[in-house]
């Protein structure tokens, strides 16, 4: 299983991922005739308490993309109260030097995030596809998938 | 997982379709809004159609103006929509009677304009 051994930055389990569009996306810009845009590398931080997957509306814009859905989403930030947010379909990919796991199609909710020096967190959604241990002792992380 | 009722959602939604979306400033809540108007058709629809759903629920609804497909993967829905829509925008929603909401403990300290 290939597996990802890393430090815990000060800023938490951070990781750079690819996001790109998504595959039914990608058939649809070539069937139109028009390019598709190159994957972001993206710097992101597993998070255990999302539910969903989110990413900075900088992302979304650069990469072209319309929503193709909406979430109900609950954070602090909203005292409790719930608030809706676009989201988009993307793909992933958790790089490793010699197997890397591409998801062709995730939902990502939209958030501000780059205030906190990240673009997308991931969530348990995408987390579903992986084994993550935690060793706060050694202030290490792994990430198998 | 705390679960929204439909006239709640349906709530939220109406206050995003009026402008403001929590999570960001004045200028980026103006970019979002003009997003969601994009997709205010297709919401309604969802709604509208929600009802005659129940036998659905768990399955994805592919809508674009008045049409609504059901699909059995988000997926599938997604592949559908691009096909059959290409770049026109369309929603894809998973079936539920009472909206599921996300959490997210993360997104501290960010002004709520709703």
């Amino acid at each position: 299983m290939p597996h990802l051994a890393l430090q815990v930055a000060p800023g938490g389990p951070l990781i750079d991922v690819l996001i790109g569009v998504s595959k039914a996306r990608q058939l649809a810009l070539t069937q139109a005739g028009q390019s598709v845009p190159s994957s972001l590398q993206v710097r992101a931080l597993i998070d255990t308490g999302a539910s969903c997957s989110c990413i900075d509306p900088s992302i979304p814009k650069a990469l072209g993309l319309a929503p193709t859905g909406i979430v109900t989403m609950l954070t602090p930030s909203t005292g409790g109260q719930p608030h809706t947010a676009n989201q988009y379909d993307v793909s992933l990919v958790l790089r490793h030097p010699n197997l890397s796991l591409t998801l062709w199609t995730v939902a990502m909710a939209e958030s501000q995030l780059l205030m906190q020096g990240i673009q997308a967190l991931i969530g348990r959604d995408v987390l579903t596809n992986c084994l993550l241990v935690y060793d706060g002792q050694v202030g290490s992380f792994t990430l198998a998938f | 997982m705390q679960r929204l009722s439909l006239q709640q959602y349906g709530t939220e939604i109406a206050r995003c379709h009026q402008g403001w979306v929590c999570g960001g400033g004045a200028a980026v809540n103006m970019t979002r809004r003009e997003v969601l108007m994009a997709l205010e058709k297709e919401v309604e629809t969802y709604q509208k159609k929600l009802p005659d759903l129940k036998a659905e629920e768990g399955k994805y609804a592919l809508v674009h103006g008045e049409n609504l497909d059901i699909f059995g993967t988000y997926e599938d829905a997604l592949s559908a929509g691009y096909q059959k829509y290409k770049l026109e925008p369309f929603l894809v929603k998973k079936i539920q009677a009472v909206e599921q909401v996300q959490f997210v403990t993360r997104l501290l300290g960010l002004p709520c304009h709703t």
